[in-house]
């Protein structure tokens, strides 16, 4: 069979590591120590939403050629210069959707009605969890790559690649399909706790984590570590 | 032949993959497959030729997802209907020119996922999903095709949807075929009880699942389909796993070893087969090699369940007793009717959801007062409960208009409360049960009033279930209800309800509900009545009540019943709702000081506010102790910790 396909993993709940430092800085407290009560709260809302939560990942390889403010897919074209930056010299790119699935929204909504306190830990512990599940996944696939590396991760949103390039991206992806991630019309991601990212295979430029707070110039950022 | 009479004749053959064999034809991702009907009408009419020549009855038209949203007619997109003709006439062409293969060839108009969620998770109004799959049902029934498979969906919403659009444009065969992950859920969460239960309640044709999992997953959850359900069960699996080889997508199982497992599921009870993402005409001649000649396990065992489910689960009836909250209901509450009439829908939602942590199963939903518009507020309760609250809901109006809207946008097949005997609520009624489905509560009484005995109630019981039948409505989709009146006003009236439950259980083969609550109308100390009422009731057969959850009272009868009877492995139930009782008075106490032993005694029982209790042993006390001394002793000190 030719042509890109898109494949699919579902992960187990025992498998994505969800840690208490990550849901405060989605809190707003990072670096801050919890009180009791909070700690407690937090420690519950991890155990909770790892019953509810569904790992899915889907995700295609494709052959790519970076323009100086644009990348060419072949079935879509990304354009900007944060991606090109970060794509700069790949010829190849993993381009993926990872979700923590509707049970997980559906608690989060649940909660929202009965403590709303609780819903907002549930908040952070899905975002932690979704980032972890997004980590484990280029963890993988750097795996499977070897010497031949995988790129920082880089997502719609970022820099100046545009939101609106998640259409196109789920679209392609098959993302309804594989794995149950859909797009409202004012593109919204549903689930929520979802990511869509495309990551560039080769060493060059290639760090360890995705995001180095410290080298980050955004000073004010609420979520800074 | 029709398409019905081949189904039900033996194994039934639909096609295999469509988007993947058009990828292996050059197909990018990203572009949409049903363009091809009109840009590569050669490729999709030879694909379809080639699937009938190895033996498909049927193949599914190139339209999975020729909706509105994509085909808009707008910018030199075409629209659906110039998309769903071009499919159709490919499909048609194919047959024509296929050589060999079924005598009988069908055209199935594939109607698959919108690509959007449904509101209240996404933002897509029911009724404007069920608008794009109309559209799509009126193009193919126009353009010629045979039956209907809706397939694919991974939602149960998108899927009642998809089901009403169909049967309100069209009479031919439905097909419904979900996509579950390897927990054997849907992404929204349903499990294949909860599916079965809603699409037979709607009145599809065949029910079954396809994508995702490989046959030999797929054979793993059968049991739980060919379990629950009565009509035909379709199975189309992908040819296993895909992965990536030397830059070649491979699924990892061959044609060959693909028919092996599909013979496997074919024994237990798969009747209508085909492939999925990775088959290719070549896995549906093996399949129909290594299956000719089986006898189709159709029809299967009739199934007598009396079921209703959510969005996510099945409650089937006549089991175990089934607890109904009665709690969502105005009647009598002064705080629910504030909470109505300022549509404050929080209040209605904590009720729901406190009440399915007190252990209750299904949930009715009253919201009837006379200045509210009742078939909007019932709507919108059914949606907003259905947002936070996974338990079936018991639709409960005396207005045949709310029940309608409510049961056409109930996410699975509800409890309708009620029915009874009078021309009038049957004729408004049971229309809307064969349309929607529904597991309906029948209330013995009729246009003369509620008959004092047990054989008068037993007598409508017999007339609404012939009724029913009249409509198609069997009998495991009536649950009677033979009334608990109040026993303050007529002494016998518990009796006669108490009668009527096995005389109707043992003659018309059906389940019984009561709303147990009435019983004790206008007496002191009512729990006590009501929980006495609810254990009778119970041995007599009684398999479900609409109940207060909050009662300690009636959950305590509820709970010994269950342990009683041999319905509590362990008596597990028992000893956790008991230590919640215990734990629950503890919590009610002050906190106490540190390095103070908490009160015992009278002195705690008047701390803890336990009136009754106190006066017990103040009496008790004062057979060995002088009244002065209890009160310095006792009382006082009691009074020092309270203030």
């Amino acid at each position: 069979m030719s042509g890109p396909v898109v494949l699919a993993a579902q992960y187990g709940a025992e498998e994505i590591i969800i840690r208490p430092a990550q849901v405060l800085r989605y809190l707003g407290m990072g670096g801050k120590q919890p009180d009791d009560q909070m700690a407690e709260l937090m420690e519950q809302c991890v155990a909770e939403f790892k019953t509810a939560a569904s790992y899915k990942v889907c995700w295609l390889t494709a052959d790519i050629s970076v323009e100086e403010v644009g990348v060419a897919f072949g079935f879509f074209y990304a354009p900007g210069k944060s991606l090109a930056h970060n794509l700069k010299g790949c010829k190849r790119a993993i381009l993926f959707a990872a979700t923590t699935g509707m049970q997980a929204e559906q608690q989060r909504r649940r909660a929202a009605v009965a403590s709303p306190a609780r819903a907002l830990v549930l908040d952070a512990v899905g975002t932690a969890a979704v980032e972890a599940l997004c980590d484990h996944f280029c963890a993988d696939r750097r795996a499977e790559l070897g010497g031949q590396g995988l790129r920082p991760r880089f997502s719609p949103g970022y820099g100046d690649l545009p939101l609106q390039l998640q259409r196109e991206l789920l679209a392609c992806l098959d993302s309804h399909r594989k794995i149950g991630l859909s797009l409202s019309a004012s593109m919204m991601m549903t689930p929520q706790k979802s990511v869509t990212a495309i990551c560039g295979i080769g060493r060059e430029g290639c760090s360890a984590v995705s995001h180095d707070c410290e080298q980050c110039e955004k000073r004010d950022c609420a979520f800074r570590l | 032949m029709t398409v019905k009479e081949c189904i039900h004749k033996g194994i039934f053959y639909l096609d295999g993959g469509t988007g993947s064999s058009l990828q292996a034809r050059g197909l990018q991702p990203g572009e949409l497959p049903e363009l091809w009907n009109l840009t590569h009408p050669e490729e999709i009419v030879a694909l379809g030729r080639a699937y009938y020549e190895a033996g498909s009855n049927a193949i599914c038209t190139n339209t999975f997802g020729a909706n509105a949203l994509k085909f808009d007619g707008r910018d030199g997109r075409p629209t659906v209907e110039a998309v769903i003709t071009a499919a159709v006439n490919n499909a048609k062409e194919a047959r024509r020119t296929a050589q060999g293969g079924q005598a009988e060839k069908f055209v199935t108009l594939d109607i698959g996922p919108l690509g959007r969620l449904l509101a209240p998770l996404g933002d897509l109004p029911f009724e404007q999903a069920v608008e794009l799959f109309a559209q799509q049902v009126r193009a193919g029934v126009a353009a010629g095709a045979d039956l209907i498979l809706i397939e694919t969906m991974n939602d149960s919403y998108e899927t009642k949807a998809a089901v009403l659009a169909a049967k309100e444009n069209s009479s031919l065969p439905i097909l419904v075929s979900n996509v579950y992950d390897a927990d054997g859920k849907l992404m929204s969460g349903a499990d294949p009880e909860a599916m079965v239960g809603m699409l037979e309640g709607l009145g599809v044709d065949a029910i079954g699942l396809n994508c995702s999992l490989g046959p030999q997953k797929m054979l793993e959850l059968l049991p739980r389909f060919v379990n629950s359900m009565s009509v035909p069960l379709l199975v189309k699996p992908n040819a296993g796993l895909p992965r990536v080889e030397d830059g070649r997508t491979v699924y990892d199982l061959e044609a060959k070893q693909f028919a092996g497992v599909m013979k496997e599921i074919a024994a237990q009870g798969g009747c209508i087969l085909g492939g999925c993402c990775g088959t290719t005409p070549e896995y549906i001649k093996e399949l129909a090699a290594a299956t000719s000649g089986m006898e189709a396990k159709f029809p299967l065992p009739k199934q007598d369940r009396s079921v209703v489910s959510s969005y996510t689960h099945a409650v089937v009836f006549g089991r175990e007793p089934v607890l109904i909250g009665e709690r969502i209901n105005p009647t009598g509450k002064k705080r629910f009717k504030e909470a109505l009439r300022a549509a404050d829908i929080d209040y209605i939602l904590k009720e729901g959801i406190g009440q399915q942590e007190r252990g209750v199963q299904v949930l009715d939903v009253n919201v009837g007062l006379p200045e509210i518009d009742e078939p909007a507020m019932l709507c919108r309760c059914v949606k907003e409960l259905q947002a936070v609250c996974d338990l079936p809901l018991q639709l409960d109006s005396t207005d045949s208009a709310a029940l309608e809207q409510a049961m056409r946008l109930y996410n699975g097949k509800p409890m309708v409360n009620s029915v009874n005997g009078s021309a009038e609520s049957m004729e408004a009624i049971f229309p809307l049960v064969k349309k929607y489905g529904g597991l309906v509560v029948c209330l013995t009484l009729d246009e003369t009033g509620i008959p004092e005995t047990a054989e008068g109630r037993l007598a409508i019981a017999r007339r609404i279930a012939e009724k029913a039948a009249e409509y198609g409505i069997g009998v495991r989709d009536l649950i009677f209800d033979p009334l608990a009146l109040t026993i303050s006003s007529e002494q016998g009236a518990a009796l006669a309800t108490l009668q009527a439950i096995p005389a109707i259980k043992r003659e018309l083969g059906a389940c019984t509900t009561l709303g147990i609550s009435n019983i004790s109308f206008g007496l002191p100390n009512r729990d006590f009545i009501t929980a006495s009422f609810f254990t009778m009731a119970l041995q007599q057969g009684l398999d479900a009540a609409i109940m207060n959850p909050y009662s300690a009272e009636v959950m305590k009868a509820y709970r010994c019943y269950m342990a009683l009877t041999a319905r509590d492995p362990n008596c597990q139930s028992y000893i956790n709702f008991a230590q919640t009782l215990v734990v629950e008075t503890a919590s009610a106490q002050p906190a106490p000081q540190a390095g103070v032993q908490p009160a015992q005694g009278l002195q705690g029982a008047i701390i803890k506010g336990l009136s009754g209790e106190a006066a017990r042993l103040a009496a008790q006390a004062l057979q060995t102790t002088e009244p002065l001394e209890l009160i310095n002793s006792e009382i006082v000190p009691a009074l020092d910790v309270m203030g």
